[in-house]
């Protein structure tokens, strides 16, 4: 598959370096590969949208500007202080000055730049994302991928309309312990699969913080954007948003996100879903936080699978089989059997998609123009699981959901919570 | 019955008070709805949806945050019957935006047309710019009618706007409405603006794709590809252009 946009600016710099061997006096050495440094052409021109902690000190500061393949062009967010402290790292680190942006669209309207890392609060994922999409950019996209499920119909399509490269930041899915686990269920050795067990955490009600100005630096109508006018309280914003049903969806898509997108991919429902959802959730009685503090959701699968979400229990995915089971979470992995983590794999069994590193996995597809390890319909449907959790934990009662059309069975009040209005002027 | 609406009496209650209070009502409404909402309890939603609707139109009654939320909710429980009550909001500067997202929420074809009246009728930029967003959303007789003629907006927003809406609508003739936005000098488009619509038509064109009509898609995009001076939206064109030719 071609990239005319990206094949531009190569050829651009091909020939730039071609015109040296004639005039080598005016020829900068950044045009040339460097010891593990590639050279310009080579390299993927990256723009930050959301530099907050997650944007700036993971993605940034550990991925991006460690990374002899990407050069990072420019970095954006509402907040002043986080865009500008940003832009002082990849000078720190660069000695190179980035553009600074406010608003995403001019960042995105650059036609440098090849692709986008969008590690904004969830409402604003797939807007941004989007836009990047129809503006020619490739896209790493934080999870959880959305806001809602209609928001992630609209962002695959897109994405395949445009032929687009876009990884979702689950990144479980390249650690070798995850699919190890993963290969293990798909083939049988803990025979056949009946329950998974995902363990994602909960939360307290909060604390009220009285309604007060917003600081200088942030633009709080912006950081709003399409999500309903709320007067501004320091604890609406930046990491504790994600306690607020306006704009996530709390632990159910923060970790759910990640440990659910592992089961789905165990179970094999990658691109499908269950089709039974029920839930508990116990709400805060005094808020502020509105999302299910506590819960408990059952979904069941066409081929009979449970997997069970969980608040309680220790941190991770238990899969159990007609055999045996297997746990795995972040830097650990048991079996009901220790001899099942030794297995060798015979040629017949189904192997997955290998990753080890989850932001060159993206690189790599940017280049192949292949699927990344956690594609858009991976992320999406993974975050479906979040959403249809929360939904029933909501409407307190259990809900059919058809997979194929992704829309629940004859129920016309949790049909209309796939999709949230958005504030006017937004829209995708 | 009673049970159901005597919950809701309470929950709006709790809405007049403190932010805690508030968020009390909220979550007692959500209960009820839950409950109300249920396959099967036609009945009890509609009095729940009946009951949320006086209190939407009973403006002394409940302060504007609770009536924003009231509207809000009858986005997520409101039929055809509550459609009178959500008209009547649009005109209050306070609970118009609640409002008009509300009857976006509402999937019948009573909402779109309440939207299309609400777009010949009333003021307001970013308000318009919401009217012409949740048209955008559908599809029926008379978007396409009523988006034209918004297309005609001394507004250059609105118009950027109608422009987008249009691109979601499948139609081939959106872009001859979409080009006539950007051709019409007489409201002049800023850099960002013109490159809003560009990406308008590659994105009606990538809908059309989507859609089986790949020949429309290939005329439209070739148009977009042959425009000189070249445009930020060619590579972008060019691309979907591949995907087209793919899909044939």
């Amino acid at each position: 598959m071609s990239d005319p946009k990206r094949s531009s600016r190569r050829n651009f710099l091909k020939a730039s370096a071609a015109a040296t061997f004639v005039a080598p006096t005016i020829v900068p050495a950044t045009a040339f590969a460097n010891g593990d440094r590639p050279a310009p052409s080579d390299r993927v021109v990256v723009g930050c949208i959301g530099t907050g902690d997650l944007g700036r000190r993971h993605h940034l500061n550990n991925m991006l500007l460690p990374n002899p393949r990407i050069e990072v062009a420019a970095v954006c967010d509402v907040d002043q202080n986080h865009r500008d402290q940003a832009a002082i790292d990849v000078y720190n680190k660069t000695k190179r000055k980035v553009g600074v942006y406010e608003d995403f669209r001019e960042l995105c309207d650059r036609t440098d730049i090849d692709a986008v890392l969008v590690a904004t609060p969830d409402h604003w994922h797939t807007l941004t994302s989007i836009y990047a999409i129809e503006s020619g950019k490739d896209v790493y996209c934080e999870k959880p991928l959305t806001l809602t499920i209609d928001e992630g119909k609209n962002f695959v399509a897109t994405a395949r309309r445009y032929g687009a490269v876009v990884q979702t930041g689950s990144q479980q899915r390249s650690d070798s312990r995850f699919r190890l686990a993963c290969e293990l269920v798909r083939n049988g050795y803990i025979g056949k699969l009946k329950q998974v067990d995902t363990h994602i955490g909960g939360i307290g009600s909060g604390e009220w913080k009285p309604v007060t100005t917003p600081p200088p630096e942030l633009n709080w109508d912006f950081w709003l954007g399409p999500a309903p006018y709320r007067e501004y309280s320091p604890n609406r914003v930046h990491y504790d948003f994600r306690w607020f049903s306006d704009f996530s969806g709390g632990k159910m898509t923060d970790w759910g996100a990640h440990h659910n997108d592992i089961a789905q991919w165990g179970i094999g429902a990658d691109g499908s879903g269950p089709v039974k959802v029920e839930g508990k959730g116990v709400f805060s009685e005094t808020g502020p936080y509105d999302v299910a503090g506590d819960f408990e959701v059952k979904y069941t699968y066409g081929n009979g699978v449970v997997l069970i979400c969980h608040a309680e229990g220790e941190n991770g995915i238990k899969f159990t089989g007609e055999n045996g089971w297997v746990f795995v979470s972040r830097g650990k992995i048991e079996a009901s059997n220790p001899d099942l983590l030794k297995t060798e794999f015979k040629s017949t069994d189904t192997r997955l998609y290998k990753s080890d590193h989850h932001h060159n996995n993206w690189l790599d597809c940017i280049k192949s123009r292949e699927k990344p390890i956690c594609d858009v319909e991976v992320g999406h449907r993974s975050c479906t699981i979040c959403h249809l959790g929360n939904i029933a934990m909501k409407l307190g009662r259990p809900l059919e959901w058809d997979p194929v059309k992704e829309d629940f069975v004859n129920d016309e009040l949790a049909s209309r919570l796939v999709r949230k209005p958005m504030r006017a002027p937004w829209q995708v | 019955m009673q049970n159901a609406t005597e919950g809701l009496d309470a929950a709006l209650e709790k809405l007049t008070g403190s932010q805690e209070d508030f968020y009390k009502g909220q979550l007692a409404l959500t209960r009820v709805m839950g409950e109300a909402g249920a396959p099967g309890n036609d009945a009890k939603r509609a009095e729940v949806a009946r009951k949320l609707a006086e209190g939407l139109v009973n403006g002394g009654k409940y302060p504007i945050a609770a009536r924003r939320e009231i509207a809000r909710r009858l986005g997520e429980i409101g039929g055809d019957s509550e459609i009178p009550a959500l008209q009547s909001a649009l005109v209050d500067l306070e609970l118009r935006e609640s409002a008009r997202g509300a009857l976006d929420r509402i999937p019948t074809p009573a909402a779109t047309a309440a939207l299309i009246q609400a777009s010949k009728q009333l003021l307001g930029d970013r308000f318009v710019i919401g009217i012409v967003n949740a048209l955008g959303q559908r599809t029926g007789e008379g978007v396409v009618a009523a988006l034209s003629e918004l297309a005609k907006s001394p507004n250059a927003e609105i118009r950027v706007a109608v422009g987008e809406a249009i691109s979601q609508q499948s139609d081939p003739s959106g872009d001859e409405i979409i080009l006539a936005i950007i051709n019409d000098k007489s409201v002049p488009l800023t850099p960002q603006q013109a490159g809003s619509l560009a990406k308008a038509r590659v994105r009606l064109a990538a809908n059309l794709n989507g859609k089986g009509k790949q020949a429309d898609a290939k005329r439209i995009l070739q148009s977009i590809l042959a425009e000189r001076p070249i445009s930020m939206a060619q590579p972008v064109a060019e691309r979907v252009l591949e995907r087209v030719r793919l899909s044939c």
